[in-house]
């Protein structure tokens, strides 16, 4: 699949996920509305009758602000510090969500059950594997401040401005985003794999997702890139409409509120966005990859074919017929429900691992399908399973 | 090193055509001082060595009635000679505003030795020059020296010295010093303390003001008058305190600039290879903007910001009386030498690519160049009364910030956030620890040494003087207080003022009108605000609403027992009160305003000294709020909040809060999202 076919296909994707959107929103917004309610009663205990804040909304004086943390700081404080709590929990609620979007994008229909089975089913393997990219973060981040660090000492004595310092700022920031963004992938991809594979192993998963971000390095860097323009030009356009509308009235306030709101939620869109792209790309990608293993397969059974009866002439031996599968090392693996998300050649066992009943002809490189047949496991068999 | 070849008899004929030029009332320009300490300087830079050599000859003379027999002098760079020396020892080893002194670098020392001084007999004085520490015990610190003089100056006579000096700058960390090729050249020169007879800031008899280089404290000097010569290699470019009058190339690569300084306190210069000079000019002010390349763009910054303070401080203070102001903006390495006042000469200090909602350029710009005036023209001690420079060019500075970028987004401006200049002094002020203990008026050495914390200098120094000044300005109006600061000006410029002085003149200019509005005597507020660690808090304790009844029972009328019943209507419905406390011990009228269920509003004065207060009111009408200060005059109340009550409060900036609070959170837990 070319990557304008999965950047438009993940839109009409996205477009077609208003409630999966929604359910993201939601979740977001009751978290940090639990403590946006709570912040609301600690400044209104702490404002209580003091007609201090009277006038804010029209004038928005700092020092008002600076006065109510300083007196009264250790609430306000006290929230803030249950916010970690609040992230762990978000983040659990985000792994969870994670498995009832990609397992929505395979069914190809939004459901409950679907949602919420796919969700509840994937939890566990996704977790790992979101620890795993996290703790990659880390060490990424270690390594953009390891070679922000190394910078300095080189030019420090070298350099007579501070502009070198800047650089080295920005220079780590980028190198940090460079090696962040495929992570970001990665994250993606391996959760795909582990649905699609329905394997448990989220280190293979890591790792394969990791590989096949450098098999096609070129391309999916770029769909990445991609995704994010229009975020940048949305969130642009936002901070001008704020600072347009204001909040200095009643009005003001009410629209900036939706406004906010619809922010929010748009911004969510384009995370489906950009994983319903990343799932049309991948799935894509295994499509063709899975044919390719059937063509390979075909010639092989063709030459053996071929050697056979140059044997057959030569040797003028007896042959049987019922013999000539067992190399091929796929019959008993018609019903596994696991692929390889990575187009190496060299990994012919995992390649192999393709439904008899899959129906390739039906599959053309541009055509506008998901593969929702694909190794796909059903409601029945997490129930099974789960 | 080229050697020093003036004949004696040549020195003392140049500097006494220099001095007859300077008192002449002939002469073109009118002495503006008294032009105590005068120096001639020919001094020549070696970047390679990071040292400057000298000679000069200094001209004192003795105003006082007393017979001087010895002359004391700083000997600032010393600070920087070891680790033993007052400065480093205060400062932690070398650290100052942030800025930590690299010992290990090449070079990294500093100091000013004087090699040879001679009299006008040509006797060789150098024996009788001695250090001594007037203000700690530490016999390591030679940042003060005393000569003894062989023939004591008598009162209205002068004394001329020949110096021969070698100064070696250190790294820059603190104001002044080398950065690779970037000079910073302040505090140079062996410096003549101040004689301060009897009067003068208080003296009950005549001494010598000559304190050692401190970690927290700046300068003190008299006015004079600084010809100097420098010698440097002709690729530099130099900007001084003065006006350039000359410049020499010389064949050996190097050139000879001479620089001419009337009435001034002090003389700093700096040199760099990578200067780029901005020309400009406002009324007849020449200016001078050095600027590193890197920083050129953001010249129209600068430029606009002086301008403007020119302005301002022509129009509410005095005139500036020099012609020439050059603003240097150091570069990187240099930043320790950023943000510093000298006369006609200022650092500021700037980053690469500063965003324009950090106004860190213009407010730094702004205030170096008021020390033109609190300080330069207005020369207080910066040893003993930081506040008089520091706080008072501040509440200056955050007047101009805010009057001229916007008095809630002057020192920070951006989208998601802003703050006036005012504003982050109160907050510095308001939240200081230091607030209960350090007061304003204080030795500014004994911030560090007395057990204060380490912000009590800057926030008691810069931040309070800002905020109880504003406060004053509030109570009397701009006018009034426009008119002390005339007046200041006019009786104290080019002269010594002291925090008393200061005092007296306010209390001659607007202790009437301050009696008139608030029924006080100014005096106490100054002496509270200047001497004093009290903080000021005031609050509405409560509202009461009791209902009235008429009288009843028996009473005497006219000579009979009339009977009266509850049932009567009484004459008000509501005996009304407001309770109002006074939570901090700093005693200042305040303004209350009480507002009415009809609508009506009244406002009265509390004098503010008993702990409590009750304002009563017979009404029709129930009180449903009260406020404090409700102009937000008092800027020194520590507790804004607790100011006013009332029983129904506007809740939309609230809400506002709450809005805002709950996108933000939004955006970063989705932010976080993307990490998992
Ligand atoms: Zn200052």
């Amino acid at each position: 699949m070319t990557i304008k076919h999965a950047y438009i296909n993940g839109f009409q994707l996205a477009v077609r996920s208003p409630r999966m959107i929604f359910t993201l929103y939601f979740t977001n917004f009751i978290l940090v509305a639990i403590f946006a309610l709570s912040f609301y009663s600690t400044i209104s205990s702490a404002i209580g009758n003091s007609m201090l804040f009277d006038s804010f909304m029209k004038e928005e004086n700092s020092l008002f602000l600076q006065d109510l943390l300083h007196n009264n700081g250790q609430g306000i404080l006290a929230i803030v510090g249950q916010l970690k709590w609040a992230l762990i929990a978000y983040w659990l609620l985000n792994v969870f969500l994670m498995g009832g979007i990609i397992r929505t994008f395979n069914k190809q229909k939004y459901g409950l059950t679907v949602f919420f089975g796919g969700a509840g089913y994937n939890f566990p393997r996704f977790l790992g594997l979101s620890v795993l990219i996290m703790l990659s973060h880390f060490v990424v981040f270690a390594l953009a401040a390891l070679f922000g660090f190394l910078g300095y000492t080189i030019f420090e004595e070298s350099f007579q401005t501070e502009r070198i310092y800047a650089f080295l700022i920005a220079a780590s920031i980028v190198f940090y985003f460079i090696l962040a963004i495929i992570l970001f992938l990665a994250s993606d991809f391996g959760k795909i794999y582990l649905l699609l594979n329905d394997s448990q192993n989220f280190f293979k998963a890591y790792f394969k997702a990791i590989a096949f971000v450098f098999k096609r390095f070129f391309k999916v860097y770029v769909l990445y890139l991609l995704l994010l323009v229009v975020p940048l030009v949305f969130f642009y356009l936002f901070t001008k409409i704020n600072g347009d509308i204001g909040m200095k009235t009643i009005v003001g306030l009410t629209m900036m509120f939706f406004i906010q709101q619809i922010f929010i939620y748009i911004r969510f869109g384009f995370r489906v966005w950009t994983l319903g792209s990343l799932f049309e790309y991948y799935a894509d990608e295994l499509l063709l990859m899975n044919k390719i293993a059937l063509e390979k397969e075909r010639l092989t059974e063709l030459a053996e074919r071929k050697s056979e009866l140059s044997t057959m002439i030569n040797v003028k031996k007896d042959i049987k017929p019922e013999e000539k599968h067992e190399n091929t090392g796929n019959s008993e693996n018609i019903n596994q429900k696991s692929v390889d998300l990575t187009v190496d050649d060299d990994e012919d066992d995992e390649i192999k691992v393709v439904p008899d009943d899959y129906d390739f002809d039906a599959i053309k490189p541009d055509a506008d399908i998901t593969p929702t047949h694909l190794n796909e496991f059903d409601k029945d068999d997490i129930d099974a399973k789960g | 090193m080229k050697k020093f070849c003036f004949s004696w008899l040549f020195i003392l004929l140049l500097s006494a055509i220099n001095v007859i030029v300077a008192q002449s009332p002939t002469s073109e320009k009118k002495a503006l001082s008294n032009r105590i300490a005068n120096y001639d300087m020919w001094v020549q830079l070696n970047p390679e060595t990071k040292i400057v050599n000298g000679d000069m000859v200094i001209n004192w003379k003795n105003t006082s009635p007393d017979t001087i027999k010895e002359l004391h002098f700083h000997l600032y760079m010393n600070a920087f000679k070891n680790s033993r020396s007052t400065f480093l020892q205060e400062t932690g080893g070398g650290m100052l505003r942030g800025l930590k002194m690299d010992k290990e670098k090449d070079n990294a020392w500093g100091y000013c030795n004087v090699q040879s001084i001679t009299d006008v007999q040509n006797n060789e004085l150098i024996k009788q020059f001695q250090y001594f520490q007037p203000d700690d015990t530490n016999s390591f610190d030679q940042t003060v020296a005393r000569l003894t003089l062989n023939n004591p100056v008598l009162p209205n006579d002068s004394v001329v010295l020949k110096l021969k000096f070698e100064t070696k700058m250190p790294v820059i960390f603190a104001r002044a010093g080398f950065a690779d090729n970037y000079f910073l050249v302040a505090q140079w020169f062996p410096k003549l303390g101040v004689y301060e007879h009897s009067g003068i800031r208080g003296a009950e008899k005549g001494r010598w003001n000559c304190h050692q280089y401190h970690g927290h404290s700046e300068f003190y000097a008299d006015f004079s008058v600084y010809n100097v010569d420098i010698t440097l290699p002709a690729d530099f470019v130099v900007g001084a305190t003065g006006v350039q009058t000359n410049e020499k190339s010389k064949t050996d690569g190097t050139k000879i600039l001479s620089f001419r300084a009337d009435d001034v306190v002090d003389f700093a210069w700096t040199a760099s290879q990578r200067f780029k000079i901005v020309n400009s000019e406002w009324n007849d002010v020449k200016i001078h903007l050095l600027l590193q390349p890197e920083h050129f763009s953001q010249a129209d910054r600068h430029l606009e910001a002086l301008k403007y303070a020119l302005e301002y401080f022509n129009q509410h203070v005095g005139p500036y009386p020099y012609p020439q102001i050059t603003v240097v903006d150091p570069p990187m390495k240099g930043f320790g030498s950023a943000g510093m006042e000298y006369p006609m000469f200022i650092t500021a200090g700037t980053l690469w690519n500063l965003p324009k909602g950090l106004r860190f350029p213009e407010n730094v710009t702004i205030h170096e160049f008021g020390h033109n005036y609190f300080m330069g023209i207005l020369a207080t001690n910066e040893f003993e009364e930081a506040w008089m420079d520091e706080g008072m060019n501040t509440y200056f500075e955050t007047r101009i910030m805010d009057d001229y970028y916007g008095k809630n987004n002057a020192w920070i401006d951006f989208p998601f956030y802003q703050e006036g200049d005012l504003t982050s002094k109160i907050k510095g002020y308001n939240f200081s620890d230091a607030n209960k203990v350090a007061p304003s008026y204080l030795y500014s050495w004994h911030y560090n040494s007395g057990g204060y914390r380490n912000d009590g200098y800057g926030m008691m120094s810069y931040n309070k003087p800002a905020v109880f000044l504003s406060t004053l300005e509030r109570m009397l109006g701009r006018e009034t207080m426009d008119n002390i600061w005339r007046k200041y000006y006019d009786e104290w410029k080019f002269k010594h003022p002291s925090t008393e002085d200061f005092i007296n003149l306010v209390v001659d200019n607007a202790a009437l009108k301050y009696q008139k509005n608030y029924n006080a005597d100014i005096r106490d507020f100054l002496k509270q605000s200047i001497y004093g660690t009290d903080i000021c808090d005031y609050t509405v304790s409560g509202i009461n609403n009791d209902n009235l009844t008429a009288d009843a029972g028996l009473f005497d009328k006219n000579g009979k027992i009339v009977k009266l019943t509850e049932t009567e209507k009484p004459a008000f419905k509501y005996l009304a009160s407001v309770s109002l406390q006074r939570l901090g011990e700093f005693v200042v009228p305040v303004e209350v305003k009480v507002t009415f269920a009809n609508g009506e509003e009244k406002i009265t004065l509390w004098d503010g000294k008993s702990r409590t207060h009750v304002i009563k009111f017979l009404s029709d009408s129930k009180i449903v709020s009260a406020y404090i200060d409700p102009s937000h005059k008092n800027v020194m109340d520590v507790n804004l909040l607790n100011n006013s009550y009332a029983f129904k409060t506007e809740k939309s900036g609230i809400y506002k809060l709450v809005i805002q609070f709950l996108f933000a959170m939004q955006n970063f837990f989705q932010f976080f999202s993307a990490f998992i």
